[in-house]
């Protein structure tokens, strides 16, 4: 009775499956005047929640933060700074401002092959394609 | 745990697109009662004057477009027909319904989901934690880590006294200090609401609508991590999406080498099936 009444409220919140396909989004073209960056934060760093790094909307620290930034950050090329913050694209695909000191040029540890293509995605977002070789 | 309880497929899209179906149903009905009584039915609905026989077996309906989570039907016409459970993928063949329903045998399941509840959190995404954790049994772990949702020592007293913070309602009946911990009903509290700060955190990242999967990301990679994960093309490699991650932390992590997020992913969902493809975040 009871995985019913869940069952039930859990429609009535409107909470809806989405398929595991949804998850599956994949790079359509590269985005022209971007570059891949890394956080350059330890492997320690990145597993700490403490030790993110803020996107902001200008390049100043007192600017207000859109977000944080994810492990890979598509930056514009050639690299532009401005006030020691590098201008980036968020994911949302608004301009963003983060901390030059805070990124790297991007090599994979786990696997020095990989290299990284900032991408328009199938669902028109902004991304990733991570070809090899 | 497996549980066999008999109950449709897709628990928690399919009920809401029946109570519909059933409100437009009973709605069409009263208002053919109200018609007929005024004599406003048309003649072909009025009732025969003389009893009519059937010839042969009524037609029977073949299903053409199969509907996504709905029992699947072989149809012999004029043999009586059976139906048989739909599988809505995942190789354990767990559904999201099947996460929730282990959750729910225990006797500290149904408080557990209405605590997620309370924080915002999909009562599926907390029951997902738990299967995949320890299978929804209290048990202790390595290190301070210990419960049914196996949180470590500093990150459940966190995430309890944020809870706590958020809803002091939820603060009546736990178990108070580390104690807590092996008391799944109190966890339960902690761990929904990790659940909500890791998707807080996707969010922040530009995840619009993090999914269980997404924040198992967030859970086992951390934020910049888990960010970079929800918006993987599933072909990459791991080590490709995680550039900051060793081989060896990736092994320890159980992920191969060459190991692609697609693969990742998959694993992750049969283990807990289409529970992997919630939001986290409700209300």
């Amino acid at each position: 009775m009871k995985v019913i009444a869940t069952a039930a409220a859990l429609a009535a919140l409107g909470i809806l499956a989405q398929p595991a396909e949804a998850q599956g989004i994949h790079a359509v073209r590269p985005l022209a005047g971007y570059a891949c960056m890394m956080l350059n934060l330890t492997e320690q760093q990145l597993m700490d929640a403490s030790a993110r790094v803020p996107a902001r909307t200008a390049p100043d620290a007192a600017s207000p933060a859109v977000g944080w930034a994810a492990a890979t950050v598509a930056v514009r090329g050639p690299f532009h700074v401005v006030n020691g913050f590098a201008e980036a694209l968020f994911p949302s695909g608004a301009t963003v401002w983060i901390e030059s000191a805070k990124l790297r040029p991007y090599r994979s540890d786990g696997d020095p092959a990989a290299r990284c293509v900032p991408s328009e995605m199938s669902n028109g977002k902004p991304g990733f394609a991570y070809p090899r070789g | 745990m497996s549980v066999t309880r008999s109950r449709p497929a897709a628990p928690d899209a399919a009920p809401l697109r029946r109570c519909r179906d059933f409100r437009t149903g009973f709605a069409t009905g009263a208002t053919a009662a109200v018609a007929i009584v005024l004599g406003l039915a048309p003649a072909s609905a009025r009732a025969d004057a003389a009893p009519v026989t059937m010839s042969g077996v009524p037609q029977q309906v073949i299903p053409v477009y199969p509907e996504p989570g709905a029992p699947s039907f072989s149809v012999a016409p004029g043999q009586p027909t059976t139906g048989s459970a739909g599988s809505t993928g995942g190789s354990s063949g767990a559904d999201g319904g099947s996460a929730l329903d282990t959750m729910l045998t225990q006797s500290w399941g149904d408080t557990a989901a209405s605590n997620a509840t309370a924080l915002g959190v999909n009562p599926s995404a907390l029951a997902a934690t738990c299967v995949i954790e320890s299978g929804c049994q209290n048990v202790a772990g390595s290190g301070s880590v210990a419960g049914a949702f196996q949180m470590t020592a500093p990150t459940y007293s966190a995430s309890l006294t944020a809870a706590l913070a958020q809803d002091p309602g939820l603060a009546t009946g736990i178990t108070q200090g580390l104690a807590g911990q092996m008391d799944p009903a109190t966890e339960s509290i902690a761990a929904a609401e990790y659940l909500y700060q890791g998707a807080q955190s996707l969010q922040s990242a530009g995840i619009d609508n993090p999914t269980v999967l997404d924040v198992r990301g967030y859970y086992n990679f951390g934020p910049a991590n888990g960010a970079a994960l929800a918006q993987a093309d599933a072909s990459a490699t791991m080590a490709s999406v995680m550039p900051g991650v060793s081989a060896a932390t990736l092994a320890a992590n159980g992920i191969a080498a060459g190991e692609t997020v697609g693969q990742w992913r998959a694993g992750v969902a049969a283990k807990i099936g289409n529970a992997a493809g919630q939001p986290v975040l409700v209300g």
